[in-house]
């Protein structure tokens, strides 16, 4: 399987912070056979890849499986939907959209019509609290036949391939980063490492910590997608990371200061392998290192990203080669940092 | 062909204002075995369905077939698009649209973007259409322009959908939704026994004016106009005191402009077929915002009624209607013409 084709596999999979069964049951087939694996109390999918040697120091390598979405919260008498996010979710980018409901079944995100609002309406970012979901019910009962309180959405985005070697679609972050992991665990590995398909992260109470505390790793790579400002009218110093420029090595984020060790380490070997990679340029953003750098008496931790486009939207965005360039760059940190 | 049928077709074929000839082609294939059709200097469908001795009433049955839609005006240095609205874009739904452009070429796919969150300044705002751009996933303005260039047309992505009881949700059911009433209830006046002219006539440019219909029905001449048209349905933010519910029929009203008698000839007709509708409570001239604003006043006058179809979330990629409303309308038309206009 191609690397388009895994990704797009694993972002069709309907995976909400606290709901990632059927992610993990993806994961699980891809990698059977593969490694030996376990999943944890949180939910964890944590595989040990045998190498044909072992490292001195033990490394671990993380992405998660969960998903920004919506969660419903109540049903008006007509019939209509009201709804919270799971995750961090700019409420501009939901209003007229589409989701899928846990049931399957699809649902719009209404809205007032352009003719009936006022200038303040127009320039207002509606609040999520104000919106609601159609998903053509007749009312409350006729409704309730077919969501529960409390049922999972996320955004319906088709899959596309367009551009210059780009993907768009949901879930991409992390949905890549799982990726990028799977097809580590499916080569032959120079060295022992251990691959977490980890859960929550999105929803402000991340597992990664709980799977860094079992496997107790010298040291964690964290494969994540960060904020790519690549676009329009931002000039270069402000752009954070730029697509096709390869996989993004952070030294300092909201979440953490990474090992200066690791990042500077990080860089030489790519260096030196002739691989691409670029440099954080900002500390905006956080992910599970965070967590993790202060799991049991401390790990070292790094952050390898994709710079994605509109993450948290309907219509993430990546380019294909950064994706598989992070592939490579993780086979070589693996082995690099081994010794 | 199923009413559910005709609505993808028509809704997924694009059509902005201006640049309607896709759709167009779409509509005059669906319709070609309804009767002799043709296309007006500014390009509506014009189909002669029936065709009586002049001195009979000639009816013209009408809906737009341009739908709102983006326009190519400029390409950055890194080959981001700048775009112009063609018709009422709402702006508060564009961030992270998903888009596609129609070119000689073929279908590119893009997505709307603005300023990303963390280089925003003061307190978040809708951004404008001037605030947004359009990425097609090119890395330079050379490769975007030699794939899009400067006025090309964009459509919303926004396939159909079937939702519960009957309603769907699409892009474009602003109008193509009435166009299907209209093919439908032509379809039954063709079986129908009639004495009168029919002619469907699918009009561009709505969005953008109304050209396409006035000089269309100039050329027509008919003596009596049905002007369809989407209306606002009531939802949470809509309140159902001053808007029409979905699935409750057609709106009717008479008012200004309109003609009262052939309204009052449509609401007995619908009682008397037990086909719902609703009152419309449009104020103003009673045509205005329509079709029928540019149809009422050609030459030495029409005699013109506007049906609305309620429609939820209108101009955005999720238009919702409801599809038993369509087939109702039809019925409701072809009833009302076979036994008022003869």
């Amino acid at each position: 399987m191609n690397t388009v084709e895994l990704v797009k596999n694993l972002c069709e999979i309907d995976g909400v912070s606290g709901a990632e069964d059927k992610v993990r049951e993806y994961i699980e087939e891809q990698i059977k056979g593969h490694c030996e694996y376990r999943v944890d109390a949180r939910g964890n999918l944590i595989c040990f890849k045998k190498g044909k040697k072992t490292p001195s120091k033990k490394i671990m390598l993380s992405a998660h499986m969960d998903e920004v979405g919506f969660v419903v919260t109540g049903v008006d008498e007509d019939g209509f939907l009201r709804f919270s996010t799971v995750g961090g979710i700019d409420s501009r980018v939901v209003i007229g959209k589409r989701v899928r409901l846990e049931s399957g079944i699809p649902a719009v995100v209404g809205t007032k019509p352009i003719h009936m609002q006022s200038a303040d309406e127009q320039n207002t970012p509606l609040k999520i609290s104000d919106m609601y979901l159609d998903i053509g019910a007749k009312d409350k009962a006729d409704a309730l036949e077919s969501v529960e309180l409390g049922d999972h959405a996320v955004f319906y985005s088709n899959f596309i391939e367009f551009g210059n070697g780009r993907i768009k679609g949901k879930a991409l972050d992390d949905r890549a980063g799982c990726a990028c992991l799977i097809q580590l665990l499916q080569q032959e590995a120079e060295y022992d490492f251990t691959a977490c398909f980890t859960v929550c992260e999105e929803c402000g109470k991340s597992a990664a910590d709980n799977a860094a505390f079992s496997v107790q790793p010298d040291i964690a790579i964290i494969v994540e997608c960060t904020a790519a400002a690549d676009v329009s009218g931002v000039s270069e110093l402000n752009q954070v990371c730029a697509q096709g420029k390869g996989p993004v090595l952070s030294f300092m984020d909201g979440g953490c200061i990474y090992d200066r060790g690791l990042f500077k380490k990080g860089l030489a070997i790519a260096k030196e392998k002739n691989l691409i990679c670029q440099v954080k340029q900002g500390v905006s953003g956080g992910n599970d290192a965070g967590v993790i750098q202060v799991t049991g008496a401390g790990v070292k931790v790094m952050a390898v990203s994709m710079p994605g486009r509109y993450i948290h939207s309907a219509s993430s965005v990546l380019k294909v080669s950064d994706i598989d360039a992070t592939t490579q760059l993780l086979g070589a940190l693996v082995e690099g940092l081994a010794d | 062909m199923e009413t559910i049928e005709l609505l993808k077709a028509l809704t997924q074929a694009p059509g902005v204002s201006g640049e309607e000839d896709t759709v167009l082609s779409v509509a005059a294939d669906l319709v070609k075995d309804l009767g002799e059709t043709s296309i007006s200097t500014l390009k509506s469908l014009i189909c002669k369905v029936k065709v009586a001795d002049p001195s009979k009433p000639h009816i013209m049955l009408n809906a737009h077939i341009d739908e709102i839609g983006m326009i190519v005006t400029g390409i950055d240095s890194k080959g981001f698009v700048k775009i112009a609205r063609v018709g009422g874009i709402d702006r508060r739904m564009i961030m992270s649209t998903p888009v596609i452009a129609h070119t000689e070429e073929g279908e590119f796919y893009g997505v709307v973007g603005s300023v990303p969150p963390h280089l925003q300044k003061g307190e978040k705002k809708n951004p404008t259409l001037d605030e947004v751009y359009v990425d097609f996933g090119f890395d330079s303005k050379e490769e975007c322009e030699k794939h899009i260039p400067l006025g090309t047309i964009l459509t919303f992505e926004g396939e159909l959908m079937e939702l519960k009881n009957g309603l769907a949700a699409s892009k474009a059911m602003d109008d193509r939704c009435c166009c299907v009433s209209i093919i439908q209830a032509c379809r039954l006046l063709k079986e129908m026994d009639t004495d009168c002219s029919i002619t469907m006539m699918l009009s561009s440019m709505e969005e953008v004016g109304g050209q396409g219909a006035q000089t269309a029905a100039y050329g027509i001449n008919p003596t009596h106009a049905i002007v369809m048209d989407v209306t606002f349905a009531s939802a949470p933010d809509m309140s159902k005191e001053k808007f029409a519910p979905i699935a409750g029929g057609p709106t009717l009203s008479g008012s200004g402009a309109q003609d009262s008698t052939m309204a009052k000839q449509l609401m007995a007709t619908a009682k008397k077929h037990n086909l719902p509708f609703s009152l419309e409570p449009s104020g103003g001239n009673g045509v205005s915002g329509t079709d029928a604003a540019g149809v009422v006043n050609r030459r030495a006058g029409i005699r013109t009624v506007v049906m609305g179809l309620p429609l939820r979330n209108m101009h955005t990629p999720v238009e919702v209607l409801s599809i038993a409303d369509l087939d109702n309308s039809a019925k409701l038309i072809a009833e009302f013409v076979a036994e008022y206009i003869r």
